[in-house]
């Protein structure tokens, strides 16, 4: 390869990375800049501060454009909102996932239970039925409630877990399941005792997927919730539009809600190289 | 002189700790095929994968055709890689497969045609070249691979343990017919394999590896019988060969060799300074379970009484394992009913037959 | 009492008929081998002898008792897959311990257990590491001791050597046979090597395309085919095998080969056989080579020169039909040369045209 093939190439992936980091650069910066420095152009700010984040966790009124005001809560119960529903749909939308990927990989299921089928909830855009939904869970009183947010996340995001599961279960060879039936195991035993276990990094990669996908997560959140169960990412989106100056508080809610998904990944990475290299028979 | 078609020089390549391929040097001639052996792990696979573009060494070089390949990727290399699983387009025809390298490289359409039948023809696929490659057999498949491989004509075919998987019986055929092959085309060949017998039956040449050495290179007639340490003597035969303790003596002036109050007389065998040099110590004996001849009863001075642990048959021979106080032996001999587990059978080894080792650095000094 | 007896045992997948009409008697104690080429339903017929399948026709008794209908943990079979389960991240304790956890026996049995059956297996080093450090020899050695540790009444093993080095292949076959006369446990051993079968069994079983074709000691089965299939499979190096017709003159049976004449001296003259088309099998190492013309009196080219273990495999030309030989070492030659074929009539094997029985003469 010569010198020019070279340059060009480490050219075309230093402009890559910039697109990509200098945003998020940006706003690392800008979470920490002071009132006057919001508008500036450079990146580091002269006079850090932590007012941005403080101002998260206090209630107060806004004033948008054009007079209008919004009044934003502060930001510790929508975190701990996100926390709650993506947590308890990311363990159901794991779990269930699991158990239909062990029925589609060790079964032959034609026709109209086959998994081409669990891929239709991701097949319509979700905007087509959240005013179904909405209406549905008026009835049922699921509105504003973080039950209504786990069961329709865990719903919509179940089909990754069967998909990414499968794979796992298919690479535990079925010899080791039959020898555990002789080894004196029950059905479920096998499950929870031989494959399970197994498959461990799947799980974890499924959930982070799942995580993280949910964590994100917002024309269904702002639909159906209010005050109660409202989510982080409804919560961001008050700070966005009408009042759209507040540079500061914006970006540090934005480290904030990427604080989470950040350290999970950071603990589980081991299981996350496990899970690409499928160790699983010599 | 057949023209160096590879040339292997220094070739080192490390992963963190581990010396995978240690100094490995070796050249292969026009025509020729050559087999890298030993157990899994020795580095033969790393190397053939260096050798292939599919890793870069961290010390040495490697020429084709004269050529510096090292840091070239695969395919400006003039090489092509058969691996264990045989790799056929399964929607494709037999004949698009044959046809694929050929149609990359794009040669005009008759002159594909005419390579695809010729190759056809020497792999016996003639007949299935408009069916779909994955409507076929294994062994059909297999030949595929292969003639997809030699369609291009590269300088050097290679082989990655491709028969690992095959049973007994397709192994043998397979063997034949690749070697048959191999010489009816000209095809230069490396082969990785941990099967002696397999590389002992296909090679004009075989380099022994272990722990990412070459340790012999040389005809399989050549390391067969003239093995350079006990690694390679037992790593090549089967059955394995017996290596025993000896001990040398010196006695009237001739040299034997002690095992179990019997004495051997190994006088012509072994050269003056190394009888002078070894005179008194132990030492290491080889032979070669072929080599034993089994009696009865004891009609000479040199034979030896073992006792009878295990009969094992294998086709029209069968497999004695023996007991010598408290040394196993193996021996090879015709089926014979009169010898049956817990008897007691006498042992002749003639000495021009054994190979003898220094105890202690395993290298063969006769 | 026969220890085992499997009783017409059928099975079919859909329309694939996968075992037809098996049954086999096996005494206690001894190493019963199923040989067949892959696919031939040696996997199918030991998963129904250990309940992973049932069986569509047929039963199974173990020490007189019917246990056809009996589920496999209940039934104290072992069973070592081809691919045995080594749990990758748990110790080799943890691994041999797993069964009998399951049986939630109490921690200080298990202990004892679990270090009995190492002993007896020589791997008591292994059982602190992870099988991700293991060799071959060892993996297989500690999926042996999963087995074993619940003393199982049969051990069933489906081609326990498969992923083995060659080299690795032959020592635990002959470990694995002192081991199993010194413990005395009745073995079912399945594999699609002939030669591995014959040398490790008491007994032996070909099992071709569902039905076994044979069943007998391995001399027997080697050298008293009862069908071609037999003959070919049982054979390696491949078994020569051409069409031929018979003429008798008193006590010479004279077998014409296209225009090669074997003589082969019988007993009785069996008249049936006379001008009759048959088929002859005769093996690379019952075909006797010498550059002396004398010697043999079909003349050949040699084509290929391979060699073969401790002797040479000929590939030779005779006229178009290729004929394979086994020379002892020692014989110079070179591919191309002319060489003389003799045959060694004892062994030569005749079977019927039509129904491929073998012919006795």
């Amino acid at each position: 390869m010569s010198i020019i093939t070279r340059a060009i190439k480490y050219i075309f992936i230093g402009f890559c990375l910039l697109w990509v980091l200098i945003p998020v650069a940006w706003i690392v910066c800008l979470a920490f800049k002071p009132y006057p420095e919001w508008r500036v152009a450079y990146f580091l700010p002269k006079d850090p501060t932590l007012s941005n984040f403080v101002i998260l966790f206090e209630p107060k009124q806004i004033i948008g454009m054009m007079g209008a005001t919004a009044i934003v809560d502060p930001v510790t119960r929508p975190f701990i909102n996100s926390i709650i529903v993506v947590g308890f749909s990311t363990i159901i939308a794991v779990f269930a996932g699991f158990f239909t990927a062990y029925g589609a990989s060790r079964y032959n299921t034609p026709g109209p239970f086959s998994l081409f089928f669990t891929l239709l909830t991701r097949m319509l855009p979700p905007a087509t039925f959240v005013t179904p939904i909405m209406v549905y869970y008026s009835n049922l009183k699921l509105l504003d409630t973080h039950l209504g947010l786990i069961l329709l996340y865990a719903a919509v995001t179940v089909t990754y877990g069967i998909w990414i599961l499968k794979g796992f279960i298919d690479n535990v060879p079925r010899e080791w399941e039959e020898a555990a039936l002789l080894e004196g195991a029950t059905h479920s035993q096998v499950i929870f005792k031989v494959t399970l276990p197994l498959v461990k990094s799947g799980l974890v990669v499924a959930g982070l997927f799942i995580f993280l996908l949910n964590w994100a997560e917002l024309l269904f959140a702002l639909v159906l919730t209010n005050v109660n169960a409202v989510t982080l990412p409804v919560h961001i989106s008050k700070y966005v539009g009408a009042v759209g100056q507040l540079y500061g508080p914006q970006a540090a809610l934005g480290i904030i809600s990427s604080l989470i998904p950040l350290i999970i990944g950071y603990i589980i990475q081991k299981h996350l190289v496990a899970a690409f290299t499928f160790g699983m028979v010599r | 002189m057949a023209e160096v078609k590879l040339e292997v020089k220094n070739l080192t390549k490390r992963f963190g700790e581990l010396v995978a391929v240690d100094n490995v040097s070796f050249e292969v001639r026009e025509g020729e095929f050559f087999s890298l052996l030993g157990p899994s792990g020795c580095g033969k696979t790393t190397t053939l994968r260096c050798i292939a573009g599919l890793e870069i060494p961290d010390e040495g070089k490697i020429f084709i055709k004269g050529r510096d390949v090292t840091m070239l990727p695969p395919q400006q290399r003039g090489i092509s890689l058969v691996f264990q699983e045989f790799a056929v387009f399964p929607h494709m025809s037999v004949y698009d497969n044959l046809a694929f390298g050929l149609k990359i490289r794009g040669l005009p359409k008759d002159e594909i045609r005419r390579k695809v039948l010729t190759i056809a023809e020497s792999l016996h696929l003639t007949d299935y070249l408009g069916v779909k490659a994955g409507k076929l057999g294994l062994s059909e498949q297999q030949r595929t691979a292969l003639g997809r491989s030699i369609a291009v004509e590269p300088e050097v075919l290679l082989l990655d343990e491709p028969l690992t998987l095959v049973d007994a019986k397709v192994k043998e055929s397979m063997r034949r017919e690749l070697r048959r092959l191999q010489k009816e085309l000209n095809i230069t060949i490396l082969y990785v394999t941990h099967d002696q017998l397999e590389a002992m039956m296909m090679s004009d040449r075989i380099a022994v590896m272990n722990a990412g050495r070459i340790l012999q290179v040389g005809s399989p007639m050549e390391i067969y019988e003239n093995p350079k340490n006990v690694f390679v003597a037992k790593f090549i035969g089967s059955p394995t060969i017996n290596i025993v303790e000896a001990k040398l003596e010196k006695e009237d002036d001739m040299l034997k060799i002690v095992l179990n109050d019997v004495k051997l007389d190994i006088e012509k065998k072994l050269p003056k300074e190394i009888g002078e040099k070894y005179a008194g110590k132990n030492i290491l004996i080889g032979i070669r379970p072929e080599d034993l001849l089994i009696f009865k009863e004891k009609s000479s001075p040199y034979d030896i009484k073992c006792s009878v642990d295990m009969v094992e048959l294998t086709g029209n021979k069968m497999e004695l394992h023996l007991k010598l106080g408290e040394m196993s032996i193996r021996a090879l001999s015709t089926i014979r009913f009169d010898i049956e587990e817990s008897s007691e059978i006498y042992l002749r080894i003639h000495p021009e037959k054994t190979c003898i080792f220094d105890r202690e650095t395993e290298e063969r000094i006769a | 009492m026969t220890y085992l007896e499997i009783k017409n045992i059928s099975k079919k997948y859909g329309e694939k008929i996968a075992l037809k009409n098996i049954s086999i008697d096996v005494s206690r104690g001894e190493i019963f081998a199923i040989a067949g080429p892959p696919g031939a339903g040696k996997t199918s017929l030991l998963k129904i002898i250990a309940g992973l399948i049932p069986p569509d026709e047929g039963s199974i008794y173990l020490e007189g008792k019917d246990i056809t209908n009996i589920p496999p943990s209940a039934r104290e079979v072992g069973m070592f897959f081809e691919i045995p389960p080594v749990y990758p991240d748990r110790t080799g304790f943890e691994n041999i311990a797993f069964p009998l956890r399951l049986q939630k026996l109490p921690e200080d049995e298990i202990r004892r257990k679990v270090y009995e059956v190492a002993d007896m297996l020589g791997i008591r080093h292994l059982l602190n590491r992870t099988p991700r450090t293991y060799s071959g020899g060892e993996y297989q050695r500690v999926a042996l001791a999963r087995v074993l540790v619940r003393s199982p009444k049969l051990l069933l093993l489906d081609e326990p050597l498969r992923n083995l080095d060659a080299k690795i292949q032959e020592m635990m076959r002959s470990w694995f046979k002192k081991l199993q006369r010194e413990l005395g446990i009745t073995v079912i051993y399945a594999t699609h090597d002939p030669f591995e079968g014959m040398a490790i069994s008491d007994r032996m079983a070909v099992l071709l395309n569902g039905v076994i074709k044979q069943l007998g000691k391995p001399f027997e089965v080697y050298f008293n085919p009862k069908t071609l299939d037999v003959a070919e499979y049982v054979s390696i190096p491949a078994i020569n095998v051409f069409e031929g017709s018979i003429d008798l003159t008193d006590d010479t049976l004279i077998i014409k080969i296209d225009d090669i004449d074997i003589s082969k001296k019988v007993r009785e003259k069996p008249s049936f056989l006379i001008k009759k088309k048959v088929l002859v099998g005769i093996r690379p190492e019952d075909v006797i080579v010498s550059k002396d013309p004398k010697a043999g009196k079909i003349k050949g080219k040699i084509s290929l020169i391979q060699i073969f273990g401790s002797d040479i495999l000929l590939t030779i030309d005779v006229h178009g039909t290729i004929i394979r030989a086994i020379a002892k070492k020692g014989l110079v030659m070179q591919e191309g040369e002319q060489i003389y074929l003799g045959f060694n009539e004892e062994h030569i094997y005749l079977f019927d045209l039509e129904t491929k029985n073998a012919i006795y003469v």
